[in-house]
């Protein structure tokens, strides 16, 4: 699979009006926000029913050999909101706990769509930020995503994500957060 | 810690009498450098699945031992493998995690070498001073490369006894996961790979027989899973469970459906292929998957494997090694198996839940990996020094094997002792001392 070649499913999307670029930008920041702040209860609020969350680590790969990746999250809603309550509550996690400070940094927004019908295909950069206990130097998740949001009488929702991870091996021990 | 000291090796590190471990071998880098050379370089050490490289010239990059090698399907159909550096100027041959070749090009200065590692030219040829022989300037075969049963092993120690003689009893219980059905186990995706900021052993040690840090460690998935939440003491690890040691310091945990454990919220294995299982296991083979919930264990000395219950009437078997980098330092590989004969849905199923729970974010993984960097952390001075690590739980039960096992190997009676893991250590001991058998 080519993460670039995400948006060529959608060719028939035009891009979004300024209006709605900005809308779903503000929509974006402030998932991002709750998840910092770890607001997990509004940050859940915040996803369709049949949500689709996907994160993929990178191959090395020859460049004839095209790229390649494989998935290291394949949930659904149930599925994420089980993690949720996992790094959410002082038993249940080990990994979080105390939480490791966070900082999400999205940038380099694309949106494509939004008909009435109010589906938009939506691009972004991602950088986690994550420091551990009293490590100097923190660690950061970089990659690209690829976002499905609906638009509802209530607000919008993430419908789909998946995750491009820029890198070859997950480091710091397994990824318990949420991207 | 004097990284250029060379370690000596110390009797004192392995205490059989009083169950305790130096935290040294935990921590030490000379430690970690004499373990390359005593443990790693005497051993048979997992490469890779024969299913990751089906056709001639596939190839997946690994380590054997502190070695990186590139294992690679010949032209004779056979897995090989070889020192994935340059017999000119060092560089990587392979800088790719997979793909396919048709011959070895190094990128630096052009050497070219067959997929059996046999040097084809130098490029410069003409240049070679008479007399050169150029079949002493190929790329360095790993010497020996047995598979058993799907899994690919090789060892830089030319003498080292047959793979199937190294295993020994273990064999037995692997057959039962990997020889199941006629066409065997195949992996179903490129292993995860995660880094540890802990030493390898502790990995090893987790997997051979360390039931009693379910309980706290996982306390997250165990509450959260409504399946496992469903079956009470999961901590009590039952009266049917027990652990299984071998020769050569392998060993297994196996936990079983306890009396009263409702079977239908934990059912075992995929009714579709139990057929297929009927066909290809003797009898006592069959005993031993029936009403097995979890069967976890390590070939000495990093390789481990689990097989359990990731969903409804689904079992994935997880081939998992702990690739030292260095004496704190672990790369974690994880490769999730299916029986071949099994439905796309089912291998799909298996492997998404698989690594869900034991996969790069898994939830378990995460638990694990955070508290091994803890301890690791915290033993890396000298007032922690002092205070070697507690086996003490193995102590009253070392010597209680039971009498009258059906199965191969020493079997030992509660599941939640130390038991293996101090057997463990104990052969870490002697290969260590550079008495290997």
């Amino acid at each position: 699979m080519n993460g670039s070649s995400a948006i060529s499913n959608d060719q028939a999307l035009q891009d979004a009006s300024d209006r709605d670029y900005l809308a779903v930008s503000r929509f974006l920041y402030r998932e991002a926000a709750l998840l910092d702040e770890r607001e997990y209860k509004a940050w859940l609020s915040l996803l369709a029913d049949d949500l689709s969350y996907k994160v993929y680590v990178r191959l090395l790969r020859e460049i004839a050999s095209g790229p390649a990746e494989y998935a290291i999250i394949d949930d659904g809603l149930p599925a994420i909101q089980s993690r949720v309550a996992q790094l959410s509550q002082s038993p249940l996690t080990k990994a979080e706990n105390p939480p490791s400070f966070t900082r999400r940094f999205i940038t380099n927004v694309e949106v494509w769509g939004g008909t009435e019908a109010g589906t938009f295909v939506v691009h972004s950069n991602i950088q986690l930020h994550r420091v551990r206990g009293t490590a100097i130097a923190g660690t950061s998740y970089v990659g690209k995503r690829t976002d499905r949001i609906t638009r509802t009488k209530t607000g919008f929702l993430l419908q789909a994500r998946t995750v491009r991870l820029d890198q070859a091996i997950v480091f710091d021990g397994a990824l318990a957060l949420l991207l | 810690m004097n990284d250029m000291q060379r370690a000596v090796y110390d009797p004192r590190w392995v205490d059989r009498a009083r169950g305790l471990v130096s935290r040294d071998v935990f921590v030490d880098q000379p430690v970690y450098e004499l373990e390359v050379e005593r443990l790693f370089n005497q051993s048979w050490l997992f490469l890779a699945h024969e299913t990751e490289i089906p056709e001639t010239g596939n190839f997946v990059t690994r380590h054997l031992g502190g070695a990186p090698v590139v294992v690679i399907r010949g032209d004779d159909g056979r897995p090989s493998a070889v020192l994935n550096s340059c017999r000119h100027r060092g560089a990587e041959v392979c800088r790719a995690d997979s793909g396919s070749l048709r011959r070895f090009i190094c990128p630096y200065h052009g050497w070219v070498y067959d997929k059996s590692g046999r040097l084809v030219t130098t490029t410069f040829d003409r240049h070679l001073p008479e007399g050169t022989d150029t079949a002493e300037l190929g790329l360095l075969p790993v010497p020996r490369i047995e598979s058993f049963e799907g899994l690919i092993f090789g060892s830089w120690k030319e003498d080292v006894v047959p793979l199937r003689d190294y295993l020994g009893d273990i064999a037995w219980y692997l057959k039962a996961l990997l020889a199941r059905t006629p066409g065997g186990m195949e992996v179903l995706a490129p292993p995860h790979r995660w880094r540890a900021k802990a030493n390898w052993k502790i990995g090893s040690l987790n997997f051979i027989g360390d039931s009693q840090h379910i309980g706290t460690t996982h306390s997250g998935p165990l509450a959260l899973d409504p399946v496992r939440a469903a079956r009470a003491g999961f901590t009590n690890a039952g009266e049917n469970s027990f652990q299984v040691v071998s020769d050569h310091g392998h060993g297994c945990t196996l936990t079983y459906l306890a009396n009263g454990m409702p079977e239908e919220v934990y059912v075992t294995h995929a009714p579709e292929l139990r057929p297929l299982y009927q066909q290809c296991l003797d009898g006592e083979r069959l005993k031993l998957l029936d009403r097995l919930r979890v069967i976890v264990g390590t070939i000495f000395p990093n390789l481990s494997f689990i097989e359990t219950q990731v969903g409804p009437s689904q079992k994935a078997v997880i081939m998992r090694l702990w690739q030292p980098l260095s004496a704190g330092e672990t790369d974690v590989y994880s490769w999730v198996l299916a029986e071949r004969e099994a439905s796309p849905e089912y291998k799909a199923a298996v492997l998404r839940n698989g690594f869900r729970n034991f996969g790069a974010a898994g939830v378990f993984e995460q638990d694990d990996l955070e508290l091994w960097a803890s301890a690791t952390m915290a033993s890396r001075n000298s007032i922690a020094k002092r205070l070697p690590y507690s086996f003490h739980t193995a102590l009253p039960y070392m010597d209680a094997q039971e009498p009258e096992f059906p199965w191969p190997g020493r079997a030992f009676k509660p599941a939640d002792t130390e038991v293996a893991q101090l057997e463990f250590m104990l052969r870490w001991n002697v290969m260590m001392a550079g008495q290997q058998s």
